[in-house]
């Protein structure tokens, strides 16, 4: 298969503190991958380097084989990187169906904009009753939905997820990861950042374990689920 | 609670360290421009007994020294603590306001009147500034330039004699000293006593908690700093020092008005002569304010008029905060400095 | 008698209100946007009002015709609102205290070259008055064209608030004011946007002094630190990011004003105080102003 996205040695520093250190990772294209690991471990870090909101200090990323790392974050998305950010960061004086619009911002295509507004409508069925609703008054599951919404209207090649579970009670977490799943499988490459392991394993394809800024082990389920060390410390068995 | 024990002992260790310290600091670059640069000034007023230079370039430095009080004032709440201040101008003329008023009113002899001016003038940045302890944020900036635009209009719209003084202000005030040269090493003296203060100031632990809240205010608050309160000190600073040069000023000029002593063109004087010398620097006002006054000498020798000299200024205040925010003549000095090094073969 | 002082307050406080109102937009747009405290704002102003003073003298064609002066004053105008974001403010956005220090100076060249070219004397310009009829009502006479200024002042506010809750550049610059960090996820060039917010409130302010100030004074080189004060206790006193709030707060700092200057002895001195008043009690009692979302930062 083919890598869809390709990240050498990248480093980061906020100040002197070290946030990454020599990461690698391929993301092959159609595929979710999960990175999982502890708060502060740089998970967000990672996200925000390849979607140009941090400069890496060191290293390359490539995105269908073309130099990424250095462009300017609105570029990047232009090149088709979406990026759902922590914490959600809505417009939240806007109402639902302008947050979409903003989401579709570079999307010139108007029947194409229509169809990904079914999509997202069939995905998220609330967000059409609530689409004249301010953002600031949603429900936090709600909120969620429309962060995701927003990030996939773009039709983007790649999607970078940051704790999309964060703060949610665990049934509307679980709906969540079912949309999460449905987006993965009508075609967008996903790369899903998660604290909650076992809710990230059970969808993703590939798992990185990422530990004080390095990558400290990468595989499938099945494959991490043998190591002792991973389950102690990150599914509690 | 840390409780200091002096003893003869740690008195004596202080002494000679600072006699260490005094002696690699003459010894050092900077030590070695300031006792040249002291010892030129010191007897710069006796090179010519011409009237010319005695009563015409002399006070050209006379107008430097109370100008690098100044813009170092300025330089304490804005290129230290971070408050951009541009209000710079109410405690300069206000200042001179006071001991105007003092001295033509009630007879104050020029020397109290100085005192209760300065006074006055920290007492007025204390009240601008007391709101300050409770509101974050651009609170100092936008009340310094309201303020400063109000208290303009109000005089300057006022009626003529007390209390207010009018457009015209107050006139009649006795010089610092009718000679010249006595002036000028009354201010000489001012300008070392306020350097020395202002600089230990900056390098003090004071001016490491002030730099501290003009990098990164919320950083400094949550590791206990109460920013507001040394927001307030250095806004205080501030204004006690450009009160000093503020009645200085009005003395030398035997009058305080509204037009020259309150307008825009005081604060942005302040402003450009610490931007040209490095803001946050201290002593690059010394450098600014030099560079200043011979710059507006020259040209309004060479026949421009004042307006088009404050155009250049403006102009050359553009290029250094675009360009050269180090200011012009840090980078000079830097260079100085390799040369000085190359010729003690270090 | 009282009645017809109140008439009188209340129409010199639209007057100014409506003035007041788009000069403050501006400012608060491109503070909310890129947070950028632009002390030149006030001189744009001031700077659009000597500019239809000059373009006269250029030749008969500009006192012919007026509307290709007003366009082209306009034009410029709009013109040095985008080359001071992009050739001084834009370079030093990470240095606050730079950027700040960079409009000031900026402001004060320009007011040094009017005073140089015109001078300090107050100045009339007539040729551009929108009317020339006086009525009287309730005891008050009134200019039909200080009626026109608050009437198109306010359609222009209207317009404005249009375009930017409607439009997709509307959208686009209220999501960068928002947040702007999510701004450029979604694809948008947050410097570009910010550019746009310096032509609209620099356009707006020029406008407003073209609706102002013919067959009114121009007061002078430094009259646009009055509109760049009175623009920032607007912001304080009607929040920011609030269109509505901007325009309440306009009208309520201009009726104080002209309350003022009408019915306390010695108003004219004392007007000048109201503004300061304005912000200091709002940052003490509701820093956030009355219709506000956030605090100034
Ligand atoms: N803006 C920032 N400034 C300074 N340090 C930061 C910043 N953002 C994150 N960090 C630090 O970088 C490290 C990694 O943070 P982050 O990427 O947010 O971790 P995670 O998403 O895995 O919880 C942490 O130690 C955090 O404190
Ligand atoms: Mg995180």
């Amino acid at each position: 298969m083919k890598d869809l996205l390709e990240i050498k040695r990248i480093y980061h520093y906020y100040g002197s503190a070290k946030a990454l250190e020599e990461v690698n990772l391929k993301i092959d294209e159609k595929s979710l991958d999960a990175v999982i690991g502890p708060n502060g471990a740089g998970k967000s870090t990672l996200l925000r380097v390849i979607s140009g909101l941090e400069e890496p200090y060191r290293g390359k990323i490539e995105f269908q084989n073309e130099r990424i790392d250095g462009l300017k974050a609105y570029t990047i998305a232009q090149k088709g990187i979406s990026h759902c950010p922590e914490r959600r960061r809505l417009f939240y004086d806007m109402n639902v169906e302008d947050n979409i619009k903003m989401g579709a911002y570079l999307l010139k295509d108007k029947v194409r904009y229509k169809k990904m507004k079914n999509f997202i409508y069939e995905l998220f069925p609330r967000l059409k009753e609530r689409r004249k609703q301010r953002a600031g008054t949603l429900s936090g599951g709600e909120q969620q939905m429309l962060a995701i919404a927003r990030a996939i209207i773009s039709n983007p090649k790649l999607l970078l997820l940051d704790e999309p579970s964060l703060g949610l009670a665990p049934k509307i977490k679980e709906s969540i990861f079912v949309a999460i799943k449905k987006i993965k499988e009508e075609g967008t490459t996903t790369l899903l950042v998660e604290q909650d392991a076992t809710l990230a394993m059970d969808v993703a394809e590939n798992i990185h374990i990422l530990e004080e800024g390095k990558i400290e082990m990468s595989g499938t389920k099945e494959e991490l689920m043998k190591e002792p060390r991973v389950k102690e410390a990150y599914l509690g068995i | 609670m840390e409780v200091k024990m002096i003893s003869k002992k740690s008195i004596k260790n202080k002494v000679s360290g600072t006699q260490n310290y005094l002696t690699t600091w003459i010894k050092s670059f900077s030590g070695s421009l300031t006792i040249f640069c002291l010892i030129i000034l010191s007897f710069l007023p006796f090179f010519s007994q011409d009237r010319a230079y005695v009563s015409y370039f002399i006070p050209q430095f006379t107008f430097f020294f109370i100008y690098a009080i100044f813009a170092a004032s300025w330089d304490i709440a804005t290129g230290l603590a971070g408050q951009a201040n541009f209000g710079q101008s109410i405690f300069f003329g206000l200042a001179g306001y006071i001991g105007g008023a003092l001295i033509i009113e009630m007879g104050v002899p020029s020397w109290i009147a100085i005192i209760i001016a300065v006074i006055g003038a920290t007492f007025i940045g204390f009240l601008v500034g007391i709101p300050a302890l409770k509101i974050k944020g651009p609170y100092l900036m936008l009340v310094t330039l309201v303020l400063s635009f109000i208290i303009l209009r109000v005089l300057a719209t006022s009626h003529s004699g007390p209390p207010l003084y009018g457009y015209e202000g107050i006139s009649g005030l006795p010089k610092l000293n009718p000679n010249p040269i006595i002036e000028y090493f009354i201010l000489f003296i001012s300008l070392i006593v306020c350097f020395i203060i202002m600089m230990s100031i900056s390098k003090s632990k004071l001016g490491t908690i002030l730099r501290s809240i003009r990098d990164d205010e919320i950083g400094s608050e949550a590791s206990g700093i109460n920013t507001m309160k040394y927001k307030l000190i250095a806004f205080m600073l501030c204004a006690l020092f450009s009160g000093l040069a503020g009645i200085y000023f009005g003395l030398h000029y035997q009058t305080v008005n509204p037009a020259g002593n309150l307008s825009m063109t005081i604060s942005f004087l302040a402003i450009i002569m610490a931007a040209l010398g490095g803001i946050g620097t201290i002593r690059g006002s010394l450098v600014g304010a030099f560079f200043y006054v011979f710059l507006e000498f020259v040209l309004v020798e060479i026949g421009l008029d004042m307006d088009v000299v404050h155009i250049v200024f403006s102009i050359i205040l553009l290029l250094v905060i675009r360009f050269a925010s180090r200011g012009l003549l840090a980078p000079l000095l830097d260079r100085l400095r390799d040369l000085w090094d190359v010729l003690l073969g270090r | 008698m009282f009645a017809s002082d109140l008439l009188e307050m209340l129409y010199v406080g639209s007057a100014d209100g409506a003035i007041t109102a788009l000069v403050a937009i501006g400012f608060s747009l491109v503070y909310g946007v890129g947070g950028v405290t632009n002390l030149a704002h006030g001189a744009y102003f001031m700077l659009a009002g000597y500019m239809l003073l000059w373009i006269l003298t250029w030749g008969p064609i500009f006192s012919e015709l007026i509307w290709l002066s007003v366009v082209i004053v306009l034009v410029i105008i709009a013109f040095i609102g985008a080359l001071s974001y992009l050739v001084l403010i834009k370079p030093l956005q990470n240095s606050h205290i730079n950027m700040i220090l960079i409009t000031f100076a900026f402001a004060f060249f320009l007011e040094l070259i009017v005073k140089e070219i015109s001078g300090t004397q107050p100045e009339p310009i007539d040729q551009y008055k929108l009317s020339d009829i006086i009525v009287v009502i309730g005891g008050v006479s009134m200019e039909v064209r200080v009626l026109l200024q608050i009437i198109i002042g306010l359609i222009t506010v209207a317009i404005f608030g249009l375009f930017i809750n409607k439009s997709k550049l509307g959208k686009s610059i209220r999501a960068v004011s928002q947040d702007k960090e999510a701004a450029t996820l979604m694809g948008i060039n947050s410097d570009r946007i910010l550019l746009y917010t310096f032509i609209i409130a620099s356009f707006l302010a020029g406008f407003a002094a073209y609706l102002a100030i013919p067959g009114a004074n121009l007061m002078g080189p430094s009259m646009g630190w009055n509109y760049l004060t009175n623009s920032m206790a607007v912001v304080i006193l009607g929040g920011l990011g609030s269109l509505t709030g901007s325009v309440v707060a306009a009208f309520i700092l201009n009726y104080a004003m002209s309350f003022t200057l009408v019915f306390i002895p010695k108003g004219e001195i004392w007007t000048a105080i109201v503004p300061m008043v304005v912000i200091v009690v709002m940052l003490l009692v509701r820093p956030r102003g009355i219709f506000g979302k956030k605090e100034l930062k």
